[in-house]
C-alpha cells in the first residue's frame, strides 16, 4: 500500500539552466537601462559623439584658454584666468637667459600692465581698486627690475632699455595722474597709496633726471682736464636707480632708521600738511573735499605717530611717505574750480614751495659735487 | 520610519531580483510539469514570464504576494499558448510524458507510474494535484488563481487524491 500523498511530495523540482538565468538577468540590466534613459532621448545620440566632444573641448580648453589668458588684456589681476597668465609670464621671465632678454621681458610685462590699469580703472570696487593699486605697485616692480639689469648690459642695450623704461614711466604717470584725477579721493586706502606715492616718485625722478643733467653740463666742464676716475664714481653714485627713488612702496628691511630721522621726517611731513592747508583753503573747493582731503592726511599722520612711539620705524617711514606723497600731489585728487586751480597748482606743484624733497635733493646733489671738486682740487 | 517602509512597498528593481532569485526554477517546474517535460520549452516560456513581470513591475501591487502574481502571470501565459499550438493528451502520449519524465527529471519507477496516472485524469484533476504536490501552493492560493471556491478546491484535490490512489493500488 502506497502513500500517495508522500509519493507526490516527492515528486522532483526543475533547475531553471545557469545559461537562461544569465541571459535573463542581463535583459532585465539592459532594460532596466533603457527605462533609466527613455526621458533623455538626446543621450543615446551624444553617447555616440562624447568622446570626440570631450577630446575637442579638452584640446580647446588645454591650447586655447592659456593663450587667451596671456594675450587678452582684458584678463587682469582677479580675473579668474589671470594665475594663469601669470605662470606663462614667469615661464617667459624664466627663458630670458640674457640681461639684455631679461630687461627686454620686464619693461614688455610693464606695458602689459599699463594696459591692464586702463581696463581696472573701468571699474569701480573695492576690490577693483586693491587689484588697480596692486597692477601699478608691479608696474614699478617690472621696471626698476629692468633698471637693475642695466649694470650687466653694453652701451648700447643699456641705451635701449633706459629709453624704454623712460617711455614707459613717462606713460605711467600721464595715466596714473588720470587715474587719480577720476577716482579722486573716492579711492581705497590702497589706492589713494599706491597713486600718491607712485606719482610723486615719478615726479621726482623725471625732475632729478633733468637736474641732472644741468649738474652734468658743469661737471663735464669742471673734469674734462682732471680726474675722470672720480667723475665716473661720481655718475656711478648720482645716476641709476641707485641713488634716484623709482619705488618707495617696499621698504627694504636691511635699512634701519633712527628715531631722531623718523621725528624729523614726521615733523616735516606736519609741516607740509598744515602750509598745504593754509594754502588750500581759498575759493572753490568744497568743504566736503577738503575735509577728506586732510582727514586722511592728519590719520596718517596720527598712525606714523603711534608708530613712532612703539617703535616700529619702517612702518612710520612708509606713512609719512605716503603723506608726504598725497600733500604733493593733492591737485590730482582734489576736485576744484577753474578759479582755484592756478593757486594750488602752485601751492602743491612748484618744486621750493610744495615739493619741498626735490629741493633738498637738489641741495644734497650740489654739495657732493662740490666736495668732489674740492676731492679732485687736491 | 514611515518613508522606510513606504520605500519597501514600492516596486524596484532589487526587490524584483529578490523574487526572481526566489520563484525562477518554481516557475520553471510549473511550466515544465505542463509542456510534457520539454525542457527548452519550459525555458522559453519562464523567461517570457518574467520579461513580462519586469515589463509590468510598476504596476505590481507589494501588498499582495507576489507569488500569486507570477503565478496568475504563468497560468495566463500558459493558455495563451495552449491557445495557439493546441493542447490535447491522447492515453497514447501518456507513457511518452511519463518516460520523458523519468528520464529528465531522474525519478523514480513509482513516481513514472503516478505521473503517467495523473497525466491519465481530466485537466481539472490533474491541475489541482499539480498545484497542490508540485507547485506546493496551498487550497486558498490554487481557489484564487483558478478562480474556484475554496472548498471546492479542497473537495477536488480529496477527490483526486482517492482517485488516484485507486488507481496506483488497483496497478500494484
Amino acid at each position: 500500500m502506497i502513500n500517495i500523498e508522500d509519493q507526490l511530495n516527492k515528486l522532483p523540482q526543475g533547475k531553471l539552466s545557469k545559461r537562461v538565468d544569465w541571459r535573463l538577468r542581463f535583459i532585465f540590466f539592459k532594460l532596466r537601462w533603457q527605462n533609466n534613459f527613455a526621458n533623455y532621448n538626446f543621450l543615446p545620440a551624444f553617447g555616440k559623439i562624447a568622446p570626440v566632444t570631450i577630446a575637442v573641448v579638452l584640446l580647446l580648453s588645454i591650447v586655447c584658454l592659456p593663450y587667451y589668458a596671456y594675450a587678452s588684456e582684458d584678463v587682469v589681476r582677479g580675473n579668474m584666468l589671470y594665475p594663469i597668465k601669470q605662470g606663462i609670464e614667469r615661464i617667459e621671465l624664466s627663458l630670458a637667459d640674457t640681461p639684455a632678454k631679461k630687461a627686454n621681458v620686464y619693461n614688455k610685462l610693464a606695458e602689459r600692465r599699463l594696459a591692464e590699469i586702463e581696463k581696472l580703472s573701468g571699474k569701480n570696487s573695492a576690490t577693483a581698486n586693491d587689484n588697480l593699486a596692486a597692477t601699478i605697485d608691479e608696474i614699478t616692480v617690472l621696471t626698476q627690475a629692468s633698471s637693475e639689469t642695466e649694470e650687466q648690459l653694453n652701451t648700447e642695450e643699456k641705451k635701449q632699455v633706459k629709453n624704454k623704461v623712460a617711455q614707459i614711466k613717462e606713460e605711467q604717470l600721464d595715466r596714473m595722474e588720470k587715474i587719480a584725477n577720476k577716482f579722486g579721493l573716492q579711492a581705497s586706502d590702497n589706492l589713494l597709496d599706491s597713486l600718491a606715492v607712485n606719482i610723486d616718485d615719478l615726479k621726482k625722478d623725471k625732475q632729478a633726471k633733468n637736474n641732472f643733467f644741468e649738474v652734468l653740463s658743469e661737471i663735464k666742464i669742471a673734469t674734462s682736464t682732471r680726474n675722470n676716475k672720480n667723475f665716473a664714481h661720481s655718475r656711478g653714485i648720482t645716476s641709476g636707480s641707485t641713488t634716484v627713488p623709482t619705488s618707495t612702496i617696499k621698504i627694504k628691511p636691511n635699512i634701519k632708521i633712527s628715531q631722531k630721522t623718523i621725528s624729523e621726517s614726521w615733523d616735516a611731513a606736519s609741516d607740509q600738511v598744515t602750509v598745504l592747508k593754509n594754502d588750500l583753503i581759498t575759493e572753490g573747493i568744497k568743504n566736503t573735499e577738503l575735509d577728506n582731503l586732510f582727514g586722511k592726511l592728519d590719520d596718517r599722520l596720527n598712525k606714523a605717530q603711534t608708530a613712532i612711539k612703539s617703535g616700529n620705524f619702517n612702518q612710520a617711514n612708509g606713512l609719512i611717505k605716503s603723506t608726504e606723497a598725497l600733500s604733493n600731489n593733492a591737485k590730482h585728487f582734489l576736485r576744484f574750480s577753474d578759479k582755484a586751480t592756478s593757486t594750488i597748482w602752485q601751492a602743491t606743484s612748484s618744486p621750493e614751495q610744495a615739493t619741498s624733497s626735490i629741493g633738498n635733493w637738489r641741495k644734497e646733489m650740489e654739495k657732493r659735487i662740490k666736495d668732489m671738486r674740492g676731492r679732485s682740487g687736491n | 520610519m514611515y518613508n522606510i517602509i513606504e520605500m519597501e512597498r514600492k516596486p524596484n528593481d532589487k526587490l524584483f531580483i529578490t523574487n526572481y532569485n526566489q520563484y525562477k526554477d518554481k516557475i520553471y517546474t510549473y511550466f515544465l510539469y505542463r509542456v510534457n517535460f520539454n525542457q527548452s520549452l519550459a525555458e522559453d516560456l519562464t523567461s517570457e514570464v518574467f520579461l513580462k513581470a519586469y515589463k509590468n513591475w510598476d504596476s505590481f501591487d507589494c501588498e499582495r504576494s507576489f507569488q500569486s502574481w507570477i503565478y496568475a502571470i504563468s497560468r495566463n501565459h500558459l493558455l495563451n499558448y495552449y491557445r495557439t499550438v493546441g493542447r490535447e493528451i491522447s492515453i497514447e502520449d501518456v507513457g511518452d510524458i511519463a518516460t520523458e519524465f523519468k528520464i529528465k527529471m531522474e525519478a523514480s519507477m513509482e513516481l513514472e507510474k503516478i505521473i503517467a496516472e495523473i497525466y491519465k485524469m481530466d485537466d481539472y484533476c490533474r491541475e489541482v494535484l499539480l498545484l497542490r504536490f508540485v507547485d506546493a501552493l496551498d487550497n486558498k492560493e490554487i481557489a484564487k488563481l483558478l478562480n474556484k471556491d475554496e472548498r471546492a478546491v479542497r473537495t477536488q484535490i480529496s477527490r483526486a487524491l482517492s482517485e488516484l490512489r485507486n488507481k496506483i493500488n488497483l496497478n500494484l
